[in-house]
């Protein structure tokens, strides 16, 4: 199922236009500032790359996991992040039960695997023979050369992709309306609950980028290989985020629990050295595609030939 | 005294008035937030966990330090210091 598309190298133009910041902050109650990080537009240039069609799954995880032993942060500390009424540290919460103890992943081989931390997706990147994609890379990758908020387009389109808007059957803009909704899933439910996730490439082909990516907005969100930086000539953006530079690292593409301008192509979120939550994941990137080597213990991973995109 | 900058859309989420100072006594990092979430204490769960610690869900600096290398909760601040309070998560 594991599949990869070619992004062409080229100059990209990254982040948002200020109007489009406008009309975001104009449609819910965060402040500009809050957004201002995506801005100014800049050019960046990259060289051609692999990415993975989609994000790396549950079977994916468990194949990596089986040949070497690897036990993710969130297993070694013993919880992870789930959320009720707000974040909760859950004990036993990891990739292997997403919703804490009593909730598991037999019958989801194919989500997304969650609860990842930087170090865990790195460790995958590395076994597999890849590396994570720059934040460059990712922005590229869903929005193509030029500037399009969602991987498909201008418009949002909920059924385009697995998030809090989907899964309310409306548009979600403003906190109350998620928070009525979260208690509208939640009450769905007995017992501890699992991330609504959905199959890797559930939306695809409707909610693919250009370059053939699929779940580049919502479904989990995904590391990137870069340290959080403010763009150059940034203005006016919350003075939170200065302490955030060089500390944190950058996660892109909003998840299922988000709203649809948090699963924009140039939303960035920034993460904390370690943190992982029930909708972290990741995919991998990869300069060339190459049979594997003796020895390399992603052979499995890497013998699957890649897709290129159309 | 420490001034004590949150995000600005924690500000909204407990309707802060921007512009606001959030100013309080110097001391620990844990008699500023006991200050403050006596006014706000919508805003606690954000912050600590029910056991009273640093969730971690944030961060909390000291004087550009991560209290968790400060010791914590008590780590004291100087009268010019401020205490920042960052999501884990931010952003979006």
């Amino acid at each position: 199922m594991a599949d990869m598309v070619l992004v062409g190298g080229g100059t990209a133009l990254i982040g948002a236009p200020l109007g489009h910041l406008d009309a975001v902050a104009a449609t819910q109650p965060y402040e500009r500032s809050w957004f201002a990080d995506e801005a100014p537009q800049h050019t960046v240039t990259v060289a051609t790359f692999w990415l993975d069609r989609h994000p790396v799954t549950n079977a994916a995880f468990a194949a990596f996991t089986d040949a070497t032993g690897y036990r993710t942060v969130a297993e070694r500390r013993g919880y992870g992040l789930t959320y009720t009424t707000y974040w909760q540290q859950t004990p036993g919460a990891c990739w292997r039960h997403p919703g804490g103890p009593g909730t598991g992943i037999a019958d989801r081989p194919d989500h997304p695997v969650v609860h990842i931390a930087l170090a865990d997706a790195r460790a995958y990147a590395a076994w597999a023979g890849m590396r994570l994609p720059t934040e460059a890379e990712w922005e590229k990758a869903a929005h193509g050369d030029a500037w399009s908020p969602w991987p498909w387009g201008h418009r949002w389109e909920p059924e385009r992709a697995c998030t809090a808007d989907e899964w309310a059957g409306c548009l979600i803009d403003s906190p109350d309306r998620w928070r009525t909704w979260w208690q509208d899933h939640r009450s769905r439910h007995t017992g501890p609950i699992r991330p609504a996730t959905v199959p890797a490439g559930t939306y695809s082909p409707r909610g693919d980028s250009p370059a053939g990516a699929a779940d580049m907005a919502g479904n989990v969100m995904e590391w990137t290989s870069d340290a959080y930086r403010l763009y150059p000539g940034a203005t006016g953006y919350d003075p939170l985020y200065d302490h955030l530079e060089g500390r944190y690292s950058v996660g892109r593409g909003g998840c299922w629990m988000m709203w649809a301008i948090q699963a924009r192509t140039t939303e960035r979120i920034a993460f904390a050295s370690g943190y992982s939550n029930w909708a972290t994941g990741f995919r991998c990137a990869a300069d060339t595609v190459e049979p594997p080597e003796p020895g390399n213990m992603g052979a499995g991973r890497a013998a699957i030939p890649p897709r290129r995109a159309a | 005294m420490p001034v004590l900058i949150i995000p600005g859309a924690w500000r909204a989420a407990a309707a802060i008035p921007t512009g606001t100072d959030l100013r309080f006594p110097p001391g620990t990092a844990r008699t500023v937030l006991g200050a403050f979430f006596q006014v706000y204490p919508a805003l606690r769960p954000r912050v600590l966990t029910e056991d009273g610690e640093v969730a971690p869900w944030v961060q909390v600096f000291a004087g550009g330090a991560d209290i968790r290398d400060r010791g914590g909760l008590d780590a004291s601040l100087s009268a010019n210091e401020d205490l920042v309070l960052l999501p884990a998560m931010a952003g979006g």
